[in-house]
C-alpha cells in the first residue's frame, strides 16, 4: 500500500493496485461515522463506438444508463437497493458521459457493503425477463428529463458547439433508443467495458486503509476475470469551428436565459499544465462575472440581469469557457455581454483574494466522506492521477500568467443561445 | 461533543464545541407566530437585508466582505413549520485554527452582526435603490417554479388543497401581495423582529464557546423579551374526498396523493412515523409503492412522499404517463391497504427500526443536521438519541396498523401531461 500525501491540507489518500488491475483509493477520517465506497467503470453515456480486436463496435445511445440500471439488479431480478438498505445502508448508481459510478453510504459492515458493492458489478448473470422489466421505469425516468429545462439547454449548447463529438447526444439515449434497447448491446458494452482494469474503487471516511484493503483482495480472489480487451475507443476529430454560432430557442421558462459558450484548442494553451490552466480560467471568469464583479452590479443594477454565472472547463480538445444569464431583456443584454466576454478584465487585487478564498475551500474539502469521494473521483476520471498539490497550484498562479493565458483566449469561435419564453 | 446553553434575558445561545469539521457555523433564529406575521414583507425584509446593510451598500460589497474573511458564507432564509415562523440569518466560517490573522473569530461576529444590527435605513427611509431591487427580482422569480413540474404539482395541489388557509399559502406571497409593499412596511417589520420574536442562537464548531458568547453579547442587542408560546401544529380541517384534474404544458403526468394526517400521540408522532414511512415509500426499492409502483408494475421512476406533521397532512407523488394513473392510484392503495392489514415480513419491519437507528449516526456527521437535532430537542422536547435507541425497537405492527389508520385521502391531484 502506497501513500499520497496532498501538500499543504495535511491529508493522506491510502492507495493499491490489486493484480487482477483494480486500483484502490482510501481516504480515512475517524472522527466520523460515515464511509462511502464508489465502485467506478471508466466508460460512459458518451462511449457508442469503439474497437475489439481491430473490429467496430457500437452500441445505441443509453446503453450505459440501461446497464446501470440493470446492474443493480441480481440474478433474480431483485434489486441490490433493499439488500443495502438491510445493512443500514444507502446506495446509488450514476451514469455520466465517460464514467459509471456505483455507491455506497453507510456506518457500520465496511465488509459486507464492500463485498455487495464488488458483487453487484462484477458478477453479472443477465436476463431477459428483468431486462425487459427496467424498461418503463428508464422510460419514465427520460420523460421526466424532458421536462429538465437546464439539461435541454445542455444539449441545445452542446449541438451548437460540437459537430463530431457524442456529448451531442443525451446518455440517457432518446425515447426511441430506450424502446428498441437489447439486451445484446448491454452485454456487449459489459464484456468490453467492465473489467477490474478499467475500474477503480474509492473508500473514503471512517474506515482502516490496511482492512479495506484486505477485504477486496479477499473478495477479488474468489472471482476470475477474463483477459482485458483493450478496446479502442472512436477518436472523434471535432473541427475548431462551432457549427452553429447564434440561436435562440423557445422553453417553459419564466425568465428568459441567455448563454455565450467558447471553443478554445487546448494546444494553444499547451505550455500550461491542464489544472492550473483551468484554475486561472476560472478566477478570471468569476472576477468578470460573479458576485464581486462591478460590471455584474453594473448590470444588476441596471436592471438587465437577475443573475450571472459562468465556468471554465476541458472537453478532450478544446477548453470551454461560458458565461450565462437569466434576465428579462436578452436582446438588451446580448451585445453588452458578448464586449465583455470577449474582452475580459483582470483585475489583480480582485484575483489575490479569490485565490485566497480557494485555499479556504480547498481546506474545508477534506472533511465529509461524500465530498472527498466526489473530489477523487472526479480527479482520477478527469486527469486519471490523484492531485498532490492543488493548494500548491492555486498559490502558484502569477498575474504575468493570467495575462498571457487571457491573451491566448480567443473567443472567435463562440456561440450565443438565447433561451426565450414559450408564450404557447 | 460538549453542549451548552446560555441563557441571556431577551435569547438564547445553545452551543455544540465539537473537533469532528473545518467549519464553524451560526444562525439567529427569529420565531414569530405566522399568523401575527405579514410573511411577504417578512419574506422581503429577509431579501433586503442580504442584498445591502447599512455600511455595505450593494450585494458586491457585501461578498468582497466575506471573501476578505476567507469566503464566510452568508444567508438568510425564512421557513414556516405550522403555526411557526422561523425569519433565520447564518454565517459559514472557517474554523480559526486554520488562519494566520489574529482576531479572525471576532471580526465573523462583528461583520454578522453588523448587518443584522443595522439594515440599509435612515429616518425611517429603506435604501431606495436597494429596496427597488430586490422588490423587481422576488417579482422576477416569483414563478420560477413553474419550469418544475415536480415542485409546481406540489405547490398548486397544496393551494387547492388548502384555500385561502396557512399551509396553502405561499410565504413570499403573491403578486398584489409583494407590489403592496413599502419601505415603512420593511422598517416596521424589522422592529417587529427585533422587539417581539423569540430569538435563538445556535452555534457549532470547534471553538471556546464562552469567547462566542462573549463576542455575540457585545455585538448583538435585543432588549425585550418575548414571553408567548407559540403552538406548532396546525390542525387542518378538510372536505370530503375530491378529484382535481388540471391540464398542463409538460411532458410528464404528476400524480399526488394527499391524505389528511390526524393527531398524532408523541410516540406515534416521533417513533411509529418515521418506521411507517419507511416501510410505505422510503426503503430503498424494498418499501411498498416502490415495490408496487416500479418494481412490480415499471410504472414509474420518481416517486416521492412527504408526511407534515405540523400541517397535518401527508402526500405521496408520482411522476408517470397519464395513461398509468388510473394502474398506479390502484397500486397506491394497495399499499395502504397491505400497511393497515399489517402485511409486512418481520425481518424486514425490524430492519426498517434498525436502519433508523444506524441513520442517526449518519446526521451526526452533518453539522446542520447535529445542530438541528439539538435545537428541536430543547424547543419542542424532541426526542435524544438515547430516547430514540430505547422507543423505536418498541415499535410494533400494530403500531403501524394504527398508525395507518390516521391517515384518509383528501385530494386526489393530478397534472396532466400535455396532449401530443
Amino acid at each position: 500500500m502506497k501513500e499520497i500525501k496532498l501538500k499543504g491540507l495535511d491529508e493522506t489518500i491510502y492507495t493499491e493496485t490489486l493484480a487482477n488491475g483494480l486500483e484502490i483509493y482510501i481516504w480515512k477520517n475517524a472522527k466520523i461515522n460515515t464511509f462511502m465506497a464508489s465502485y467506478v467503470v471508466k466508460c460512459g453515456g458518451e462511449d457508442v463506438a469503439f474497437q475489439v480486436n481491430k473490429k467496430k463496435k457500437s452500441v445505441p445511445y443509453g446503453t450505459a444508463h440501461y446497464l446501470e440500471h440493470i446492474l443493480c439488479k441480481d440474478e433474480n431480478g431483485t434489486s441490490y437497493l433493499p439488500k443495502f438498505n438491510a445493512l443500514g445502508s444507502y446506495s446509488n448508481a450514476s451514469t455520466y458521459p465517460d464514467k459509471t459510478s456505483f455507491e455506497v453510504v453507510g456506518t457500520e459492515c465496511v465488509k459486507e457493503n464492500l463485498n455487495l458493492l464488488l458483487d453487484e458489478v462484477q458478477e453479472k448473470i443477465f436476463n431477459e425477463e428483468y431486462f425487459e422489466k427496467e424498461r418503463g421505469p428508464i422510460l419514465e425516468e427520460a420523460r421526466m428529463r424532458k421536462d429538465d429545462i437546464s439539461r435541454i439547454i445542455l444539449y441545445e449548447i452542446q449541438n451548437c458547439l460540437y459537430s463530431v463529438y457524442p456529448n451531442r447526444i443525451s446518455g440517457l439515449g432518446t425515447m426511441e433508443d430506450i424502446e428498441n434497447m437489447k439486451l445484446d448491446s448491454l452485454k456487449l458494452f459489459y464484456d468490453t467495458f467492465y473489467h477490474p482494469k478499467n475500474s477503480f474503487l474509492i473508500v473514503t471516511g471512517n474506515v482502516l486503509p490496511i482492512e479495506v484493503i484486505s477485504i477486496v483482495k479477499e473478495n477479488q480472489k474468489q472471482k476470475t476475470f477474463a483477459k482485458w480487451i483493450e478496446p479502442k475507443m472512436e477518436k472523434y476529430k471535432e473541427p475548431k469551428k462551432v457549427p452553429v454560432k447564434y440561436k435562440e430557442i423557445s422553453l417553459n421558462v419564466e425568465i428568459p436565459q441567455v448563454y455565450m459558450t467558447a471553443k478554445i484548442p487546448k494546444k494553444v494553451f499547451q505550455e500550461y499544465d491542464e489544472i492550473y490552466l483551468i484554475d486561472v480560467l476560472s478566477l478570471v471568469l468569476i472576477s468578470n462575472f460573479g458576485s464581486t464583479s462591478l460590471f455584474k452590479e453594473e448590470l444588476v443594477q441596471k436592471k438587465l440581469v437577475l443573475s450571472l454565472g459562468s465556468y471554465a472547463t476541458v472537453e478532450k480538445d478544446y477548453v470551454i469557457l461560458q458565461v450565462s444569464a437569466r434576465t428579462k431583456y436578452p436582446d438588451e443584454l446580448v451585445p453588452i455581454l458578448k464586449q465583455r466576454f470577449t474582452h475580459l478584465e483582470l483585475d489583480e487585487k480582485d484575483i489575490k483574494r479569490k485565490i485566497k478564498s480557494e485555499i479556504a475551500n480547498l481546506v474545508l474539502n477534506y472533511e465529509e466522506a461524500e465530498t472527498v469521494n466526489e473530489i477523487l473521483t472526479y480527479s482520477l476520471s478527469k486527469y486519471g492521477k490523484i492531485i498532490q498539490n492543488e493548494k500548491e497550484i492555486l498559490e502558484s498562479i502569477c498575474f504575468e500568467d493570467v495575462q498571457k493565458i487571457i491573451e491566448k483566449a480567443s473567443m472567435k469561435e463562440m456561440n450565443t443561445l438565447v433561451v426565450r419564453q414559450d408564450v404557447k | 461533543m460538549k453542549q451548552k446553553i446560555f441563557d441571556y434575558d431577551s435569547y438564547r445561545i445553545y452551543t455544540i464545541e465539537t473537533d469532528k469539521f473545518k467549519n464553524c457555523y451560526m444562525e439567529i433564529n427569529f420565531r414569530d407566530d405566522v399568523r401575527k406575521v405579514k410573511t411577504p414583507i417578512r419574506s422581503f425584509l429577509c431579501s433586503a437585508m442580504s442584498e445591502s446593510t447599512l455600511k455595505y451598500k450593494t450585494k458586491r460589497n457585501i461578498r468582497i466582505a466575506c471573501e476578505e474573511l476567507y469566503n464566510v458564507e452568508l444567508s438568510s432564509r425564512i421557513l414556516r413549520n405550522g403555526y411557526t415562523l422561523f425569519t433565520n440569518f447564518s454565517v459559514d466560517f472557517l474554523n480559526p485554527k486554520y488562519v494566520k490573522e489574529k482576531g479572525y473569530l471576532e471580526n465573523v461576529f462583528s461583520f454578522f452582526f453588523e448587518g443584522l444590527m443595522n439594515p440599509d435605513f435612515t429616518d425611517n427611509h429603506w435604501n431606495e435603490n436597494s429596496f427597488q431591487l430586490v422588490k423587481e427580482k422576488i417579482l422576477s422569480t416569483l414563478d420560477v417554479y413553474k419550469e418544475r413540474p415536480r415542485v409546481f404539482a406540489m405547490i398548486d395541489g397544496k393551494e387547492k388543497l388548502f384555500p385561502n388557509s396557512i399551509p396553502g399559502k405561499r410565504i413570499v406571497g403573491t403578486r398584489e401581495e409583494i407590489e403592496k409593499i413599502t419601505e415603512e412596511d420593511l422598517i416596521h417589520d424589522y422592529h417587529e423582529m427585533m422587539n417581539q420574536a423569540h430569538c435563538d442562537i445556535l452555534v457549532i464548531g470547534n471553538l471556546n464557546m464562552n469567547e462566542v458568547a462573549s463576542y455575540i453579547h457585545k455585538y448583538f442587542h435585543k432588549s425585550s423579551i418575548a414571553v408567548e408560546e407559540i403552538p406548532f401544529r396546525i390542525d387542518s380541517k378538510f372536505p370530503p374526498f375530491r378529484k382535481l384534474e388540471i391540464e398542463s404544458n409538460y411532458n410528464q403526468t404528476q400524480l399526488v396523493l394527499f391524505y389528511h394526517l390526524k393527531e398524532l400521540t408523541r410516540k406515534e408522532r416521533y417513533f411509529v412515523m418515521p418506521i411507517f414511512r419507511r416501510i410505505f415509500s422510503s426503503a430503498s426499492l424494498g418499501d411498498k409503492l416502490n415495490l408496487h409502483l416500479r418494481v412490480e408494475n415499471s410504472l414509474c421512476y420518481d416517486l416521492e412522499q412527504g408526511f407534515q406533521y405540523y400541517d397535518s397532512f401527508a402526500y405521496v407523488r408520482v411522476g408517470l404517463s397519464l395513461e398509468n394513473v388510473e394502474i398506479a392510484l390502484k397500486e397506491i392503495r394497495r399499499s395502504m391497504k397491505e400497511m393497515l392489514k399489517k402485511e409486512i415480513r418481520e425481518e424486514f419491519f425490524e430492519s426498517q427500526k434498525e436502519k433508523f437507528l444506524k441513520d442517526l449516526k449518519l446526521r451526526e456527521d452533518n453539522m446542520y443536521g447535529l445542530l438541528d437535532f439539538y435545537y428541536f430537542e430543547q424547543l419542542e422536547h424532541a426526542p435524544s438519541v438515547l430516547e430514540y435507541k430505547k422507543e423505536i425497537p418498541k415499535v410494533t405492527l400494530k403500531d403501524i396498523q394504527i398508525f395507518g389508520k390516521k391517515m384518509e385521502e383528501v385530494l386526489l391531484y393530478i397534472l396532466k401531461e400535455k396532449k401530443e
